[in-house]
């Protein structure tokens, strides 16, 4: 079981997070098909750092950006999606 | 019964309360032991030999270690439904009026029917379950899948509630240390001096981990009576507990750890886990000694050397009357000076190393005990318990030694198991495997040897997260340990394990547990399983309740030797949690029963029960299934409640819809995107069905949109998906499009609603709305209007799920009860009735709408028939991949061939035969009381053509097996007259 530091919350459990998948923006919606087919299928596996997205729903509901090592589970900071670091 | 029976309980000696006598039954007979015991200990207290049956073999067993290694001494314990089947008797800490039963064994222990597989004993080897129970085919129902569930499997689970109770507990601390033995002990007493708060635990009941089973001395006292006063002294001190009987069993994620703590035959809960977030954690979980693997090394009698120490010094029992010691190490000349202390005759000692290369102090602790240096064993006899053992030499000269006890001393294995399952490998040699800067292993487990290097080992620990902490280490005074108790230790292992031709030996086990022997892995690696993880599943080593915690390092020695390698090489198999095994109840804690899981209960939760409704859990909510009345049966309630829907008027509960407000001056925009629907141009008091697809351009939800006002709009989604679709919306607000001035409030639980259906729904809405104008051209088809009920505010919406004539009406949730007061009120002289989800189910398949079994998550709009609802012109979310899909199936009406058989739900549809290719599947199926007829719902394949022949639908689950027709949809009012009048 995580710790996540939500921006917002401070340390939280990570039953109250819904999981969001890589932090990555989606295409703009008129991008072509081969644009969404690449967002949504061809992701990257990295075996390191990762950042991700994580929904606080049992919390301040605000989405935030994680940054997560896939190997040993360390995070070491979070921020509001909208400001890209 | 009478304390008299332990016939083999020494005089004195033991840290047992020998005032505490306490009565316990196994297989049927009453034995004595006394508080202090475990299990295992009275029951070689009690001369108790062969404790359980081996798994494939049947072959007698007896207690071989102290602890949580155990593979062999497996118990059920408890009666009913509280036996807890697969328990390691050397855990099971005894308690007055305990009952246990051997496993594995029919009719008794002693004399076991099973036992002539042994016979078939070939037919049981590496990788049976995939080679001997294959061909013929036919054969498996019938013969091997009785032989197997027969022969096989650990114990029984029991089928009754358990009448226990458990408990979670969650916990925070400064550092957690797991094990108070010697290193624990020692780092406790350093963190406290500097004033941090600690949990201490120990898997036994007792602090002292091998002090218990030693005579060591400490600072002039024994060393039991030393960890005992030093855990009173530890847990007397301020924020620390020191939990006893609790084992840790998993090191999870930022440092999460789960103990378990048993408390059978205290009182209160029968166990309690804890969750412990430490901010560090010392792992002082000393280690487990190495067993050795020869031919007839399962005969009970034969124990691990420092087992049968232990049951001497911790318990005050002789594991046997006449000793062999066998050893490829020093450690193992140690334990004679023990065995001597309680009367046990030792005459020899057997070890597999030349003479050469046994150390002088070992050499020095014998007095008249014959050494076989460089013999190894080849054979032990004994039916019941070991009699004799015979040993050859490098020479082949052959001894046979008379004996009832062999103490086996393969040398150390550190327990960091926990560490492992931080994931990783660790190190044959175990220099300090990476375990990150949050978690000290100290003292045995981190390879130290030596009872002084132990204790001052565990300061260093203490001193390493001290400084980590950014705290001062107060100077450690090391406490003196008696020179002439010492035991033999530092010295360095001898050829680990099995050192002998294994292809000699038929049984020489690895793993006791799972019966799997020296020959089955030489077998399974000359059929190309010589990789150690393929190994383990092939041959089963390793994967019974002990984790193969004895027999994992006889693996991976056999392997390094057939197949060439370095131990290091070989590697080991991954350490998964938990450490030990966990009962259910415990994971489940007071989970259990209503308290599963939270449920929700909408405002009118109250007024369901008092009108007699069927509730039933959809989800997380208590919904009516049906109001059935005096003497009437479910269907004929679901039948009554729809024709009142279709010939008057009812009311349903719909409060448990999702709803959202959206507002901003771009709320407009972020829907049009959002939807699939157009949305945008949707004027003031309208409001209008949408749907809003997945990025795939799958369907993720229906729902209507209302607009309020310009920059205010409400929308609802289905019961199902309402917290999907609402991490959805924030997502694309919060993340996606934060440049849209939007915001998104849900306001689920602030409304009560109920929708009135049926041609009487104007005449009940005009009365329990007085100020809203229901006529048609005031309040049409897919109109919004905001009105007052009973001076609250309330929202009325004209939109029909059932097909009716039918309004949706919310209020404030406080005010629901008022609400159904009036619906019902006014609605008495239709002959109003409330309707259940069964009805409301009933009427949306007669409609042809699409509900949660359509939309799973696999069909598009255009399969569901539902493509003019998808905007042409301008993008949204799903656009682009949507567009693209091609079209696999398509919703179709199925009625029975012959109008009467019902279509089985969740059907396959086949054409021709019933063996054909899936053509597929039936959603919604029910027969419809309007109708008089069995109507379903279906997707179809697109590659479906009539000639295909006659399209059936096959339940092999109901074993039925009906002829279908495709009609057209609805099934019921084709034009919308009904709804729209
Ligand atoms: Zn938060």
């Amino acid at each position: 079981m995580l710790i996540i530091p939500c921006p917002w919350c401070g340390d939280r459990d990570e039953s109250e997070f819904s999981y969001g998948g890589a932090a990555r923006p989606l295409p703009s919606l008129d991008a072509d098909a081969e644009a969404w087919r690449h967002a949504l299928y061809s992701h990257d596996n990295p075996k390191g750092w990762r950042e991700e997205l994580w929904f606080h729903e049992f919390g301040c509901r605000k989405w935030v950006v994680v940054r997560r090592h896939t190997v040993s589970q360390e995070i070491v900071d979070s921020r509001q999606p909208e400001n890209p670091s | 019964m009478t304390a008299a029976n332990q016939t083999r309980r020494l005089a004195e000696g033991g840290l047992v309360d020998r005032t505490r006598p306490l009565a316990f039954t196994f297989n049927g007979r009453v034995l004595c032991g006394y508080k202090g015991d475990t299990l295992a200990s009275a029951l070689m207290a009690n001369g108790v030999d062969v404790v359980a049956r081996s798994f494939k073999y049947h072959r007698p067993r007896g207690i071989m270690t102290d602890g949580p290694e155990e593979p062999n001494a497996v118990v059920t314990v408890g009666e009913g439904s509280s036996r807890t089947p697969n328990l390691k008797a050397t855990e099971v800490v005894l308690h007055d009026g305990l009952v246990a039963r051997s496993q594995n064994c029919w009719p008794s222990v002693d004399h076991d029917v099973g036992a002539v597989t042994g016979l078939a004993a070939p037919l049981l080897g590496a990788g049976f379950y995939y080679k001997t129970f294959m061909a013929p085919r036919g054969a498996w129902p019938r013969l091997y899948e009785r032989l197997l569930r027969h022969a096989a499997g650990l114990g029984r689970a029991p089928k009754g509630h358990d009448p226990d109770s458990y408990e979670h507990r969650h916990s925070h601390c400064d550092v957690l240390i797991v094990g108070a033995g010697p290193a624990g002990l020692a780092a406790a007493r350093l963190l406290i001096q500097a004033g941090l708060r600690l949990i201490l635990c120990d898997e036994r009941s007792r602090p002292g981990g091998s002090l218990n089973g030693t005579m060591q001395g400490i600072d002039g006292e024994s060393g039991s009576a030393w960890a005992q006063r030093v855990a009173e002294e530890i847990a007397a001190s301020p924020d620390v507990s020191v939990l006893l009987d609790t084992s840790a069993v998993w090191l999870g994620d930022h440092r999460l750890v789960t103990l378990v703590e048993r408390r059978r035959g205290a009182g209160g809960v029968a166990e309690r886990l804890w969750l412990v977030r430490p901010r560090h954690v010392v792992l002082a979980t000393g280690a487990i000694e190495r067993p050795l693997c020869f031919p007839g090394n399962d005969r009970p009698g034969i124990m691990l050397a420092s087992a049968a120490a232990a049951y001497i010094h911790r318990y005050g029992v002789a594991p046997g009357k006449r000793a062999v010691i066998h050893t490829n190490n020093d450690s193992g000349y140690g334990v004679l000076r023990h065995l001597c202390q309680a009367g046990i005759d030792v005459k020899t000692i057997i070890d597999t190393r030349p003479r050469d290369a046994i150390g002088e102090a070992a050499l020095d602790m014998i007095r008249d005990v014959d050494v076989l240096a460089g013999h190894r064993i080849v054979a032990t006899a004994g039916r019941h318990r070991l009699r004799r053992i015979n040993a050859c030499a490098a020479d082949g000269s052959r001894r046979s030694i008379d004996a009832d006890l062999m103490c086996v001393a393969g040398g150390w294995s550190p327990t960091l198991h926990l560490l492992g399952h931080r994931g990783g490998t660790l190190r044959h040699d175990e220099d300090n495997a990476a375990c990150g800067d949050d978690v000290a292993v100290a003292g045995a487990a981190a390879g130290v040897s030596g009872l002084a290097e132990c204790l001052a080992d565990g300061a260093r620990a203490a001193g390493t997260v001290l400084q980590a902490l950014g705290r001062d280490i107060p100077e450690f005074r090391a406490p003196e340990v008696d020179a002439e108790t010492e035991t033999l230790s530092g010295s360095p292992n001898g050829p680990s394990c099995s050192t002998l031709d294994v292809r000699q030996q038929r049984a020489a086990f690895v793993d006791l547990q799972n019966d799997v022997t020296a020959l089955d892995l030489m077998r399974a690696i000359d059929e190309g399983y010589g990789a150690i993880e393929h190994l383990k599943r092939y041959t089963t080593s390793g994967m019974g309740t002990d984790q193969g915690k004895l027999g994992n390092v006889m693996t991976i020695d056999i392997v390094a030797e057939a197949t060439g390698q370095p131990v290091e090489e070989v590697g080991h198999t991954t350490f998964r949690p938990p450490y030990t095994p966990v009962t259910l109840g415990a994971l489940v804690g007071h989970a259990r029963d209503e308290h599963l899981f939270p449920t929700r209960q909408t405002p009118f939760h109250h007024r369901h029960l008092a009108a007699g409704a069927l509730m039933e859990l959809s989800g997380p909510w208590h919904y009516p299934k049906c109001y059935p009345r005096d003497g009437e049966t479910v269907d004929g309630a679901i039948e009554r409640e729809v024709r009142t829907v279709r010939n008057a008027v009812g009311f349903v509960d719909m409060s448990t819809l999702g709803k959202f407000e959206i507002m901003g001056s771009d709320a407009g925009i972020f829907l049009e995107r959002a939807y699939a629907s157009r949305v945008e141009n949707l004027a003031l008091g309208r409001c209008r069905y949408a749907l809003m697809l997945r990025e795939d351009g799958v369907v993720l939800d229906d729902g209507t949109v209302a607009r309020m006002a310009a920059d205010r709009w409400h929308v609802t989604a289905s019961t199902a998906h309402a917290d999907e679709v609402w991490r959805h919306l924030e997502r694309l607000r919060q993340v996606e499009w934060p440049e849209l001035d939007v915001l998104l409030v849900d306001v689920g639980e602030q409304w009560a609603g109920l929708a009135l259906a049926g041609p009487h729904a104007r005449d009940v809405l005009a009365d329990v709305a007085p100020e809203l104008d229901v006529s048609p051209e005031a309040l049409p088809f897919l109109g919004f209007r905001e009105t007052r009920f009973d001076g609250a505010r309330a929202r009325v919406f004209r939109i029909s799920y059932s097909g009716e004539l039918a309004y949706e009406i919310y209020v404030g949730a406080r005010h629901g009860d008022r609400l159904w007061n009036a619906v019902m009120a006014a609605g008495t002289p239709f002959g109003i009735a409330p309707y259940g989800v069964e009805a409301l189910d009933v009427m949306r398949i007669e409609k042809g709408h699409c509900a949660g079994s359509e939309f799973d998550g696999r069909t598009t709009p255009a399969e569901l028939g539902l493509g003019r609802m998808t905007r042409r012109d301008t993008p949204f979310l799903g656009h682009a991949l949507g567009r693209q899909r091609s079209i696999h199936q398509r919703l179709v009406g199925l009625v029975s061939t012959d109008r009467r058989t019902p279509i089985p739900r969740g059907a396959i549809l086949v054409a021709g035969t019933a063996r054909s290719r899936s053509l597929g599947h039936v959603t919604a199926s029910v027969v419809s009381p309007t109708l008089g007829q069995p109507v379903a719902l279906a997707m179809l394949q697109g590659s479906f053509c009539p000639d295909d022949g006659e399209l059936r639908a096959v339940s092999p689950v109901a074993v039925l097996d009906v002829a279908v027709e495709i009609t057209g949809l609805p099934f019921y009012d084709a034009d919308g007259g009904r709804m729209r009048a």
